[in-house]
C-alpha cells in the first residue's frame, strides 16, 4: 500500500483526479452548460440511449396490452362515476359550467399563448435512483433549449430543465423539493408555492404549501401557475387531492396530484421562450 | 445500479491505474443521465474503482464473495454519499431514515447480487485474455 502511494501510477491517477474535480468544479460555478467531459459522453451515447428507449416502450407496450384489462374496467367504471358526478354539478352548480369552460380554455395551450415557442423532445433516460424522477431529453442547446425553460405536456407542468447539453438536457420536475414555483387554485384563486417532498414524491404526489388559514382550497380544485418565477401565468400543475396543517409552521398545504404522468412520460414540449420570461424562484437561482 | 457492479467485477481484475480510469469513463456515462451534481458520478466512480483495486491487493481474496462483499460496500458508499448531496438536507430525519432503509439498503443488496455474474463474466474474460 505505502508503495502504491510513492509509485508512478498513483501519481498519474492523482493528476487525473485532480483534473476532473477542477473542470467539473468550474462548471459548477460557471453553471449554464453541463461538464464538458459530461456533454461529449451525452453527445455519443445520445443516439444509443433513444435506441434503447424505443426498444423498451415497445416492450413496455407489448406487456402491457396483456396486463391492461382489468385495469381499463376499472378505470372505465370510474371515468363513469365521475361523468355521472360532473353532469349532476352541471344541472346544479355554476361553477361545474365554469370547469368546463376552464378545460376548453386550456386544451390548445398554443392558441391561448401565441407568445410560446416549444420545442417538442422525447425522453431518452430516467434515472432510477432519483427518487424524484429526473430524466433526460434528446434536445440541447442546439434546439434552442436553456437552463431554466419549462418543461409541460399537454396534460399539464412536468418540470424545468437543470442542465443542457449540446444535444440532450436534464429535466428536474415538479416532485423535487429543489423546485418551488408559484402556485393559484383556480377556483378560489389563494395562492401558494409548490414543491415537492420526498414522501410525496414516493406516492407521485407534490405539495402546495403556504396557503393562509383563511384559505378555501378544496379537494379537487385545480391548482394552476401564477406567473411568478421560471414558469409563464396559467399552466395546469394538478388537482388537489388531500388538504392538511403543516406542524412546522400552522399554514395549511395540500397534496397535489400533477395531470401529467410523471413515470409514464416519453414526449415533452419544452417552452424555450415566452413573454415576461426571466426571473426564476428556485433555491439557488440567478 | 449494474454499472457499479459492472465496475467493481472489472477493477478485482485490474491494475490501480485501470480501475481508476474505467471509473472514471463510466461514471462520465452515468453523470449523463444521473440527476446528480456534475461530475458526481466521475468522481465517485474513480474513487471506487481505485478502491476496489487497491482493497482486492491488500486484504480481499479474488473470490465471488469476496466480490458480492466488495460490491455491497462500495455501493453502500456510493448511495450513502449521493444521499448527503441530493437528499438529506432537503427532507426530514424520519423520511431520511424511511428512505435509507426503504431504498438505499434494497438498492445495495440488488447491486451486490448483479455484481456475481459480472464478477463469472470478467473472470472468463480475464483467464481468456490475459492468461
Amino acid at each position: 500500500m505505502r508503495f502504491f502511494l510513492r509509485s508512478r501510477q498513483f501519481k498519474i491517477i492523482l493528476a487525473i483526479f485532480c483534473v476532473v474535480v477542477i473542470a467539473t468544479l468550474s462548471f459548477v460555478i460557471v453553471g449554464n452548460h453541463m461538464s464538458p467531459q459530461t456533454d461529449l459522453a451525452s453527445t455519443i451515447s445520445t443516439p444509443i440511449k433513444s435506441f434503447f428507449a424505443g426498444i423498451s416502450n415497445t416492450v413496455s407496450d407489448f406487456f402491457d396490452s396483456f396486463n391492461s384489462g382489468n385495469e381499463l374496467n376499472l378505470e372505465n367504471a370510474a371515468l363513469r362515476a365521475e361523468i355521472d358526478s360532473l353532469r349532476q354539478k352541471i344541472a346544479d352548480y355554476d361553477e361545474a359550467i365554469k370547469q368546463n369552460e376552464f378545460y376548453k380554455d386550456y386544451l390548445d395551450i398554443k392558441d391561448e399563448n401565441p407568445d410560446f415557442s416549444f420545442t417538442d423532445a422525447t425522453l431518452i433516460a430516467r434515472d432510477s435512483d432519483d427518487p424524484y424522477g429526473g430524466f433526460t431529453i434528446n434536445k440541447g442547446s442546439t434546439s434552442n433549449i436553456s437552463k431554466y425553460d419549462p418543461v409541460i405536456t399537454n396534460s399539464g407542468i412536468v418540470g424545468y430543465v437543470t442542465e443542457v447539453g449540446l444535444t440532450s438536457s436534464k429535466v428536474t420536475t415538479i416532485l423535487n423539493p429543489e423546485l418551488t414555483l408559484g402556485a393559484l387554485d383556480n377556483r378560489t384563486s389563494d395562492s401558494g408555492v409548490v414543491t415537492g417532498s420526498l414522501p410525496l414524491a414516493q406516492k407521485g404526489y407534490c405539495r402546495f404549501a403556504n396557503l393562509s388559514r383563511s384559505c378555501t382550497v378544496a379537494v379537487g380544485d385545480y391548482v394552476v401557475t401564477s406567473g411568478e418565477g421560471i414558469f409563464p401565468e396559467g399552466l395546469l400543475i394538478g388537482s388537489v387531492d388531500n388538504i392538511g396543517i403543516d406542524d412546522s409552521n400552522n399554514s395549511i398545504y395540500a397534496e397535489i396530484k400533477p395531470f401529467a404522468q410523471l413515470d409514464e412520460i416519453r414526449s415533452v414540449m419544452v417552452i424555450t421562450s415566452f413573454d415576461g420570461q426571466g426571473g426564476i424562484n428556485v433555491e439557488g437561482g440567478k | 445500479m449494474l454499472t457499479l457492479s459492472l465496475l467493481v467485477a472489472v477493477c478485482m481484475f485490474s491494475s490501480e491505474l485501470t480501475a481508476a480510469i474505467s471509473g472514471l469513463l463510466l461514471g462520465i456515462f452515468v453523470d449523463s443521465v444521473a440527476s446528480t451534481p456534475p461530475g458526481f458520478n466521475a468522481i465517485i466512480f474513480m474513487i471506487i474503482g481505485v478502491a476496489a483495486s487497491l482493497i482486492v491487493k491488500h486484504l480481499f481474496n479474488n473470490n465471488v464473495w469476496a466480490g458480492a462483499a466488495l460490491c455491497a460496500l462500495c455501493a453502500a458508499f456510493y448511495y450513502l454519499l449521493r444521499w448527503l448531496f441530493c437528499i438529506a438536507f432537503s427532507t426530514s430525519l424520519t423520511d431520511n431514515l424511511t428512505y435509507i432503509m426503504e431504498t438505499i439498503l434494497p438498492s445495495i443488496l440488488y447491486t451486490a447480487v448483479f455484481a456475481i455474474p459480472f464478477y463469472f463474466i470478467e473472470k472468463k474474460l480475464y483467464n481468456k485474455f490475459y492468461k
